[in-house]
């Protein structure tokens, strides 16, 4: 097997591993994995492609631009999902909210984009050779990027203040609003981050894969089999379970064919979920 | 000048196609079909079951475009029998069961006329059950596969997958490709892609190397176009569907020096914009598809895509700059010869209409296509003699196609008893088997 299908592995696993890093962002303070996250994938696809792609914009302006644009999506997304879920008290309100906010982007989307599918130049149209395989520039950039988002939100959350209030806040919700830790605020936090990150990797992946406007279950989904494999709620979880599906997808695609790729992740989810109910690095977690 | 050069370009046209068209009862509708007759009805709805919305929507829309444009054209000429025509249409996503509940939904409305879609063969597959169990009128523009002689009241107005496979294929044994494999996604069309590529390509002199199934969900064709290298393909047939833009990238991102080769699908700008200048060299069998060509189109074929550039515009890729009309003429096909049926027969009845569109035979510079329209038995709105393969090209000026089959459908391997080809002067030939062996005789 070429180191080909290995190097393509790496590069889907990093965008499925940050997908689930942004899904953990949220999910530490609120307890609710966000089906609408793979939206903020489909935001920066599109902003890629109207701003980089239509309009020719320099690449610093269409971030700038990017960054403002999945911080409102974010906060517009906590208000469709966090308000719902405090006014209705069931502990499965978050379920329907989080699907209703994903179908009203996606419609969103599909409203604005009816003939479009999200392609565009590479930000460095280059490639490096590893011992004969290729690796863009683009891929690199997200394998890059799933790097920095790891180390980054481990830092943040170990040595700033609003991190240890996150932590604290996935530890004991009540007792932190006791102690004066302001947790809507970090909650709000905490959905713009995960946005501007999914924006992000959506917005540097797009010209590598072919994003449609409707795309947006579909990646929240793999997100979704790389957190709960990993260990929801875990970012090394979360890192190690979308690399894992990534490679594993791409190199059964090339050793068994493509049919075999989603049945291989899938069936992998069932045997981990039997061997560790919580993934890898999971804790358990009582509902609430 | 510009009128002189339209005239020249039709009296070419007549000259390419007149053979096959003058050797029959030709019909002669016009470009527009007019009022002929009173059918004392107010209204004809025409369903359309199609992606509207999702990745594959350019499929849906353009079909959209094409009909609402032929419609309008024959209402403003009088309507059918002085019937109006009314488009009703469902999205039915990249969803065959959506896709199929709509399709139950028109066939079960006795008010809808004739249904084009579900487009794609597998969903076709689900929603024919409802059309003949309901005896209803259906076209369908981007189905390839299934064999429509099973259908008493479905017609297909796309290039039949043998038609197609095999203008390939006779293309491939003229660029001396030896190695062809297969990237397509699960389902019926891949399955007689396959079966038909497994029995025939030997003919060609080619080695088939196999399919390889992808899926909706993969991010990428790498995996399977690499294991296709690996067993030194020289040539990939790609799916015709928006999955075939992953084997463009996967082929721009492996450096493929093969050649791709699809079907209708290939006109897809997503193509273009995927596969990079790399796409140049991917060989794409249609029925005819002139707007990249740099040659005179078909009357027909003109005034259409003026239409629908004037009404909805032309989409142009970001990345390639190639250019594509917001229609396709295919869909069109179908309610023109529905309405050409119904103004010979004079009449709106299902089963009359549908026995008259079997004996159309409409000459290609009349059809908004620019195909002859002769659907036959097999209820096949173009037979093999309509079928061209193109050649994407790029060079200063942007993409354009130059047409590289006149061999393929003139000297074509005789594949099976009744198979129709053309010599070059465009004489029809039947694939005829005699004392075992299967060989070309003149012939309708």
């Amino acid at each position: 097997m070429s180191l080909q299908i290995w190097i393509d592995g790496l590069f889907a696993g990093s965008v499925f591993a940050i997908i689930a890093l942004s899904m953990t962002i949220v999910y530490q303070p609120t307890r609710i994995m966000n089906f609408a996250q793979g939206e903020g994938f489909i935001l920066g696809a599109a902003l890629g492609y109207q701003m980089v792609g239509v309009w020719k914009w320099p690449l610093i302006q269409s971030l700038a631009v990017l960054i403002i644009a999945a911080a409102l999506m974010g906060f517009i997304m906590e208000r469709m999902v966090m308000l719902p879920v405090q006014l209705s008290g069931s502990k499965f309100a978050w379920i329907i909210a989080t699907l209703a906010a994903a179908m009203i982007f996606q419609s969103a989307f599909n409203i604005k984009y009816v003939n479009v599918t999200f392609s565009y130049f590479d930000i460095i149209e280059k490639d490096i050779s590893i011992f004969g395989a290729k690796l863009s520039i683009q891929k690199l950039l997200v394998i890059l990027m799933m790097i920095a988002v790891f180390i980054i939100n481990d830092q943040f959350l170990k040595r700033t203040l609003w991190g240890r209030s996150i932590r604290a806040i996935a530890h004991n919700p009540d007792t932190s609003t006791i102690l004066g830790i302001p947790t809507k605020p970090v909650i709000k936090l905490a959905f713009i981050t995960g946005t501007v990150v999914i924006a992000l990797v959506g917005f540097l992946a797009t010209p590598v894969i072919i994003v449609a406007p409707a795309a947006g279950l579909f990646f929240t989904i793999q997100g979704f089999t790389a957190a709960i494999i990993g260990g929801v709620g875990s970012p090394k979880g979360a890192v190690v379970g979308g690399l894992m599906i990534g490679i594993l997808d791409s190199v059964v695609r090339s050793w068994l064919g493509g049919t075999w790729g989603l049945f291989s992740t899938f069936f992998v989810l069932a045997i981990i979920l039997i061997l560790k109910p919580n993934g890898f690095f999971g804790k358990r977690v009582e509902g609430r | 000048m510009f009128k002189k050069k339209v005239i020249i370009a039709a009296v070419a046209a007549t000259a390419l196609f007149g053979t096959a068209v003058t050797a029959t009862a030709a019909d002669n509708p016009g470009l527009v079909p007019k009022k002929v007759w009173d059918s004392k009805a107010d209204k004809i709805k025409v369903g359309l079951v199609a992606p509207m919305t999702g990745v594959f929507a350019v499929l849906g829309i353009s079909q959209r475009n094409s009909l609402q444009v032929v419609a309008d054209q024959i209402n403003a000429a009088g309507g059918v029998g002085g019937a109006k025509i009314e488009l009703v249409v469902r999205d039915g996503g990249l969803d065959p069961v959506a896709s199929a509940n709509h399709a139950k939904e028109l066939a079960g409305d006795s008010s809808i006329n004739l249904v084009v879609g579900p487009s794609i063969s597998a969903y076709y597959q689900g929603a024919a059950t409802y059309y003949e169990a309901a005896k209803k009128l259906n076209c369908q523009p981007a189905v390839a596969a299934l064999d429509f002689t099973d259908y008493k009241y479905g017609f297909r107005s796309q290039d039949y997958y043998k038609d197609t496979l095999t203008a390939l294929m006779s293309v491939a044994q003229k660029k001396s490709i030896k190695k062809v494999g297969m990237i397509y996604e699960s389902g019926p069309t891949g399955t007689d892609f396959d079966a038909y590529i497994t029995a025939q390509a030997s003919k060609y002199g080619i080695t088939y190397l196999g399919w390889e199934k992808i899926t909706s969900t993969a991010t990428s064709h790498n995996a399977e176009l690499q294991k296709l290298i690996d067993k030194g393909a020289d040539a990939v047939i790609i799916s015709n569907n928006a999955y075939g833009a992953y084997t463009a990238k996967a082929a721009k991102e492996l450096k493929f020096k093969g050649t791709l080769m699809g079907g209708s699908g290939a006109q897809n700008i997503a193509f273009h914009e995927t596969g990079g200048d790399d796409f140049a060299g991917t060989l794409m069998a249609a029925p005819n598809y002139q707007w990249p060509l740099r040659t005179a189109w078909q009357p027909g074929y003109k005034a259409h895509t003026d239409a629908i550039v004037k009404a909805y515009g032309s989409a142009t890729g970001v990345k390639s700059g190639a250019t594509s009309p917001n229609g396709t003429a295919i869909a069109a096909d179908c309610l023109y010869s529905y309405a050409v049926a119904a103004n010979k027969v004079r009449s709106l009845d299902t089963t009359k209409v549908r026995d008259a569109m079997e004996k159309l035979d409409i000459p290609a510079k009349m059809t908004p296509s620019g195909v002859r329209i002769h659907p036959g038995p097999e209820h096949n709105l173009y037979q093999s003699d309509g079928i061209n393969v193109y050649e994407w090209r790029k060079d200063a000026k942007g993409w354009y196609t130059i047409e590289v089959n006149a061999i393929s459908r003139q000297a074509a391997a005789c594949p099976e008893a009744g198979w129709i080809a053309k010599t070059a002067t465009g004489s029809p030939l039947v694939c005829t088997k005699i004392s075992g062996k299967l060989v070309y005789k003149a012939g309708k």
